[in-house]
């Protein structure tokens, strides 16, 4: 089931009634549960089975993990809880690129590599697996939050229940962000209307839904044509814009999906957080990780790289470190060499970064710090490249095409619904760094206010009207294949 | 409060927009997306209802014959089919004469999203009434528009006030599509032909082609039970392309399920003369070239032409 399809809206207007009925507060994380396994199974009602298996496997693994009596059966639970998640991971999600890597070709039709390449990839199986983790390394480290210890030591059958409401709940279910347990697990508790932030929720959502329906749709149909073979019949700079489209492209709808999230969750009185924080003004790699996805690379930060030693084990450890935790990253996004060409270029980008802190100064003007996001900007927009042509000889060809063609003549009207599309984004951007300059501190002009009471209406104004005549074709979300 | 202030906001706007959007007007000027493009044809024809005597339906091969009398509209649409083409016109109130059908491409089903979004419960209503509701009229199409009126009204100034006139050329006129087209034919053009000649190599899945043109002969069926006469046509291509397996195919399935002696078809001219820029889609001279061979060779009513198979 889609964000943005009526389906949706029907099943949150209808689950939001009944949610905040008195009588049913008792029912609401059953309520909620059930909404969330509808939301799953809609259309796909056999997917729920997998689903349901990594709730019982996490339930028991955690609480296997946190009940028994020592450490070293503890380790042992968690391992197995681990391994049991990367498991049901790699079967539904790396079989069949695995097949293709071993056999080096396509299986013939009655072989068991045939079997494996038709097996169908479950929506969202990387970010509940991911949350299931979580979980279970809470339960072995058992954090010292007291929610979550009584949830993993008190009645079986509540932890089942809170266990499966923290992996399906359907906000975040198939794209994020990624909650931890020891953030999520506290909340869960009865909720009133009363406190429903409404005006966070409903920036929130006229924020997401724009981005995703005007912005993202809307790109999607121009970007279209950076497929093979019509690139081959585009110049430099129909290449160069229509690569920027897509930059703005995947920010855009996976920006929206996670605002809606947040939005939704609101409604259901449920704190998501942040997942991104205007990551094309970063300066750097490290920053842009701070940035983009933020619910992915904490979870990667905090459940693989402290894991794998980070930066306490030396200098080269915590190159190789850093490249493991993207290449792994990279191919979490996909099944497919090019996503694990993805995290190796921003492993390398992360590991060089940290190789030359301290030994390159290039001063803080504004020049420099422009040029730097430039840059930043730049890489990190042509990696992107792999998520629209996840076969590497197209993207080389593309690069190659976009590098060598710029005596073609350009296509003036898709350059400007690209920027036209674009503009919304861009915007943020610099929205954000008036907002966050230091210049207003040193100088006697007074900072303007960029969401006084007429503006930041009229913005939200605009974009309802934008939602409402310039939404583009529905598409599915980007970060849903994953 | 900033949902409220944000609500009236909105209302604000939407009527500004709403009273300002007849000035962006331009006649004939269309630019956007491919998908884009084919709801404002499907749009103007269902919703303006413009007085037609000749429609034609078909896929991009028919999309880019421009140069076609006043009174024919041309219902192509590229990545589609004529049966979305001709369901259009089926679900229409409009009575044009005659309908012409490219056959070329049949493979592509209908469109239903496209369809829904025009005649769908309380969308046609809705779109009709509310004009800023229907894809043209987008605030991005719209800017575009105003851009184009700006430039074009800077000219005037300009030229009252005896500045140098710009070549005419330069003007609001499309800067894009020949544009393009001149540097796929250059460059991009063989390699999309070779792409196309590899895909003809290869028949259509038989039942599927069966469906798609049983389909094909239910609509006809029901716009010949409204006396509206239609034509099926062959545009040309590169002469690989129309021997090819596939168009082979096609033509034999066609005729097996619209025979020749109860359905019209026009010939195709194989004069060779016609220029593809990529194998399939005509260039703009060749486009405009058979729009007139069109208009002199449709077949009068009640007269049938038959094609060989």
């Amino acid at each position: 089931m889609l964000f943005n399809s009526l389906n949706f809206v029907l099943l949150v207007v209808i689950t939001f009634g009944l949610y905040y009925i008195p009588l049913l507060r008792r029912t609401q994380v059953v309520l909620l549960l059930i909404a969330s396994l509808t939301f799953y199974g809609f259309g796909q009602p056999y997917l729920l089975t997998l689903l349901v298996s990594s709730v019982l496997i996490n339930a028991f693994a955690s609480r296997a993990t946190y009940t028994c009596d020592s450490l070293k059966r503890a380790r042992t639970w968690a391992i197995t809880g681990i391994a049991l998640n990367l498991l049901l991971l790699g079967f539904f999600k790396y079989a069949g690129m695995l097949t293709l890597t071993v056999l080096r070709g396509e299986p013939g039709e009655q072989s068991v590599g045939h079997l494996l390449l038709m097996i169908p990839l479950p929506i969202g199986i990387s970010f509940f697996t991911f949350q299931g983790m979580s979980l279970v390394v809470d339960a072995f480290r058992a954090r010292d939050v007291d929610e979550l210890r009584k949830g993993l030591s008190g009645p079986p059958m509540r932890h089942l229940l809170h266990t499966g409401f923290f992996i399906c709940f359907f906000p975040q279910l198939v794209a994020g962000p990624i909650v931890k347990a020891h953030e999520f697990m506290p909340q869960i508790k009865p909720k009133f209307i009363k406190d429903i932030d409404w005006n966070r929720c409903f920036s929130l959502l006229v924020m997401g839904y724009f981005m995703k329906m005007v912005v993202a749709d809307n790109l999607k149909d121009h970007t279209f044509w950076i497929q093979p073979p019509y690139f081959q019949v585009r110049g430099s700079i129909d290449l160069l814009v229509m690569l920027f489209g897509f930059s703005m492209q995947i920010l855009a709808d996976f920006w929206g999906y996670s605002l809606i999230a947040m939005g939704v969750a609101g409604l259901f009185g449920y704190y998501l957080p942040k997942n991104f924080d205007h990551p094309y003004i970063a300066r750097s790699f490290s920053e842009f990780w701070r940035r983009w996805h933020i619910s992915l690379s904490t979870w990667l930060r905090e459940y693989l790289y402290y894991p794998l030693g980070g930066n306490r084990k030396g200098r080269s450890r915590t190159y190789l470190n850093l490249f493991i935790v993207m290449f792994l990253g990279g191919l979490w996004h996909g099944a497919a060499w090019s996503y694990a060409v993805w995290g190796t270029v921003h492993g390398i980008a992360l590991a060089t970064e940290r190789a030359l802190r301290g030994k390159v100064n290039l001063g803080n003007s504004l020049i420099i710090r422009t040029i730097q996001m430039l840059f930043v900007f730049l890489i990190v927009t042509l990696a992107w490249l792999l998520f629209k042509l996840p076969n590497f000889t197209d993207a080389v060809n593309y690069i190659y095409c976009m590098c060598t063609r710029w005596d073609y003549p350009y296509d003036q009207t898709m350059m400007y619904y690209i920027t036209f599309f674009s503009a919304p984004v861009v915007l943020m951007h610099l929205r954000y760094l008036l907002i966050h300059s230091t210049w207003w501190q040193n100088t006697s002009v007074t900072q303007p206010r960029l969401a006084g009471p007429v503006l930041a209406p009229a913005c939200y104004g605009l974009m309802l009207l934008l939602l409402l005549i310039n939404s583009g074709t529905p598409g599915a979300f980007i970060y849903f294949q994953f | 409060m900033l949902i409220y202030r944000s609500l009236i906001a909105f209302i604000v706007l939407a009527v500004a927009y709403s009273v300002l959007l007849p000035y962006t007007e331009i006649n004939g000027f269309r630019r956007g997306s491919q998908w884009e493009l084919n709801v404002m044809t499907a749009e103007t024809f269902a919703y303006q209802k413009p007085k037609t005597s000749v429609v034609v339906t078909g896929s991009s091969i028919s999309y880019w014959l421009n140069d076609l009398p006043d009174d024919w509209y041309n219902l192509a649409m590229a990545g589609e089919g004529a049966l979305t083409g001709l369901s259009i016109i089926d679900q229409s109130d409009l009575q044009p004469h005659t309908v012409l059908v490219e056959i070329n491409v049949i493979d592509r089903p209908v469109n239903a999203d496209l369809l829904t979004g025009l005649y769908g419960p309380g969308i046609r209503q809705a779109k009709q009434h509310l004009p800023m509701l229907q894809e043209a009229n987008e605030p991005s199409h719209v800017t575009l528009r105003c851009m184009h009126l700006a430039d074009y009204y800077a000219t005037r100034i300009a030229e009252r006030l005896g500045y140098d006139q710009p070549d005419p050329s330069q003007s609001s006129e499309p800067s894009t599509t020949p544009i393009r087209e001149t540097a796929k034919l250059e460059s991009g053009g063989n390699i999309l032909r070779a792409i196309r000649l590899e895909a003809v190599k290869t028949g259509y899945d038989e039942s599927l082609l069966t469906t798609r043109l049983h389909t094909l002969r239910s609509l006809i069926e029901k716009l010949e039970a409204r006396n509206i006469r239609v034509v099926l046509f062959e545009a040309p291509e590169d002469a690989a392309t129309y021997d090819s397996p596939r168009r082979n195919q096609l033509r034999q399935l066609t005729h097996q399920v619209l025979p020749a002696d109860s359905f019209t078809y026009l010939d195709t001219p194989l004069d060779q003369t016609y220029q593809t820029r990529d194998g399939v889609h005509m260039t703009a001279e060749s486009a405009a070239r058979y729009c007139h061979w069109l208009v002199n060779n449709l077949p009068t009513p009640n007269t049938l032409v038959s094609a060989s198979p």
